[in-house]
């Protein structure tokens, strides 16, 4: 325990060293990295389902001249859909990432807090996103086991 | 005293002050929530892979080639969902650890374990961006065979 001057108990919190500052670095790179990662994702989604869309075109009796204009909107609507849902924790990762490197290069104590929110509001965003998810699957199971149940009894 | 102004240019470089403190305190409320979520969600998809091949066994007894995953079979699917909750293990793990250790460390100010929470929350992103690539280039060769596929339909 190192002995602390009468006023100076505050300062003697946990200093970022140079290793922390050096994992404090190497997160932000790969925070960043995962940020394009998942703009990227949200982008070969939306053509997934425009693809998947198109696939099934015939089903959907569509007039011929329509055809590329209807694709078209459905891409549009499914990445306008993706990017509602998961553009700002992508987003918050990017601003973290550059806040810490600015932080880190020039020992801004300020930028380095408002990193670490962004990153806060990143996952608290994340968690919330889950959650939703998880009680939707658990909803699908539960039909599901409704299903099997009645499958069962017939 | 020189050896203190030198000690305290060093210190007032980077820390982790009260605010970045309650920040990141807040910040591993989230991170504990969202890996207990985390594995929530992996025992569902378990459960989810034992009741969709309950169902699956019980359909093909009415329609032999009931759905593409029917040659799988029920086995094949069990293991199937219980490969992709192998696969994201180590990331709840990986952020349960590093929410436990970072709470332990801001509120003992051990550097230790600020360090090693630090690199746990590294391995996770880490992780997940090897992940994302893999599916990224899976999601690239759907694509590229749905376009095959609808190229051979015109």
């Amino acid at each position: 325990m190192e002995d602390k001057l009468p006023g100076q108990i505050e300062i003697f919190n946990l200093a970022i060293s140079e290793q922390v500052k050096n994992l404090m670095l190497s997160l932000a790179k790969w925070a960043r990295y995962l940020a394009i990662m998942g703009f990227i994702f949200m982008g070969v989604t939306a053509l997934s389902i425009s693809f998947t869309n198109l696939l099934h075109e015939q089903d959907v009796h569509v007039p011929a001249g329509y055809r590329v204009g209807y694709w078209f909107g459905y891409f549009l609507g499914a990445s306008a859909l993706l990017s509602a849902i998961y553009f700002y924790p992508n987003y918050a990762l990017l601003r973290y990432s550059k806040r810490i490197r600015e932080a880190i290069s020039t020992s801004d104590q300020g930028q380095f807090e408002s990193g670490i929110a962004y990153l806060r509001n990143s996952f608290r965003y994340m968690c919330i996103l889950f959650l939703v998810c998880l009680v939707m699957l658990s909803v699908a199971i539960a039909i599901n086991l409704a299903d099997v149940y009645r499958l069962f009894r017939s | 005293m020189d050896g203190f102004n030198q000690d305290k240019s060093e210190i007032f470089s980077l820390e982790v002050d009260d605010t970045t403190r309650s920040t990141m305190l807040e910040m591993t409320r989230w991170t504990k929530f969202l890996s207990v979520l985390g594995f929530i969600g992996l025992g569902l998809i378990v459960a989810a892979g034992f009741l969709f091949a309950m169902t699956l066994n019980n359909l093909s007894r009415f329609s032999p080639s009931v759905s593409p995953l029917a040659g799988l079979g029920g086995a094949g699917l069990i293991a199937l969902y219980t490969l992709i909750a192998g696969i994201y293990f180590y990331p709840t793990y990986a952020l349960y650890k590093y929410s436990a250790g970072m709470k332990y460390a801001l509120n003992h100010n051990d550097k230790a374990r600020f360090n090693d929470s630090l690199n746990y929350l590294k391995n996770m992103f880490k992780y997940i961006g090897i992940l994302m690539i893999l599916v990224l280039c899976i999601y690239g060769l759907v694509i590229i065979i749905g376009i095959v596929i609808a190229a051979s339909r015109i």
